[in-house]
């Protein structure tokens, strides 16, 4: 049977490392203005629009490394974890893995639409800045309760 | 859909452990079919029934909920 292509358990642990770090470093730099390394950097943008001058494609921006740095970081944190295998991987973990994400997606929208009816103003803006981690979030809080919930079951 | 894994198990006299091997799967899987919690895949069905030497019609049966 054709299955979803899957990376091997072995990189759960560090997948786990990656997205627990860089959740923690994003919370303190977006909460507390917490930035460890203080260090701007020159990257190529493929779009550019400063706030007060006309907006520029294929270019070059100075920005700040640490957000860069752990928004990238807890991606691939998430990517890692939502897509490797568990340890005894089979038709039914795959069948609760895509029954997460579909709860992930829906909850996800649920909750920006309640925004888009609710916050307005710079709010609105960090709100889609969280929106970053809502759909790793929820997928994971939903995949191991009831990957639990299985487990429960058996004993 | 309700299903005969269970008595199928018992004829045969194998633990949940030694059917999740035979067929490839965890025994939270096999655990989950018994109690009617999950729906096999025809491929996991197949194996099921090659296994026991019953047909699939002969091992599950839908119910008033599949109606």
């Amino acid at each position: 049977m054709i299955q979803v292509p899957l990376l091997s358990n072995a990189y759960k642990p560090f997948g786990w490392i990656l997205f627990a770090s860089s959740f923690i470093l994003a919370i303190g730099n977006l909460f507390g203005n917490i930035d460890f390394l203080d260090v701007e950097v020159k990257l190529p943008a493929l779009y550019y629009e400063p706030v007060l001058s006309a907006p520029r494609m294929f270019t070059w921006v100075n920005t700040e490394l640490f957000p860069t740095l752990v928004g990238s970081l807890f991606t691939i944190g998430s990517i890692i974890l939502i897509f490797s295998k568990e340890k005894e991987e089979d038709e039914m973990i795959g069948f609760i893995r895509l029954n997460a994400l579909l709860w992930a997606v829906g909850c996800n929208a649920i909750y920006l639409l309640f925004c888009f009816l609710f916050v307005f103003g710079v709010a609105f803006a960090n709100i889609l800045v969280y929106n970053i981690a809502t759909i790793p979030l929820i997928f994971l809080a939903r995949f191991y309760y009831q990957l639990y919930k299985a487990k429960k079951m058996n004993t | 859909m309700k299903n005969k894994i269970k008595i199928e198990r018992a004829i045969h006299n194998l633990t949940q452990e030694e059917l999740a091997q035979k067929i490839g799967v965890s025994r939270q899987t096999i655990n989950a079919l018994e109690a009617n919690k999950y729906v096999p895949s025809t491929v996991l069905a197949l194996k099921l029934s090659q296994l026991f030497g019953k047909s699939v019609n002969d091992l599950f049966e839908l119910d008033a909920s599949d109606v």
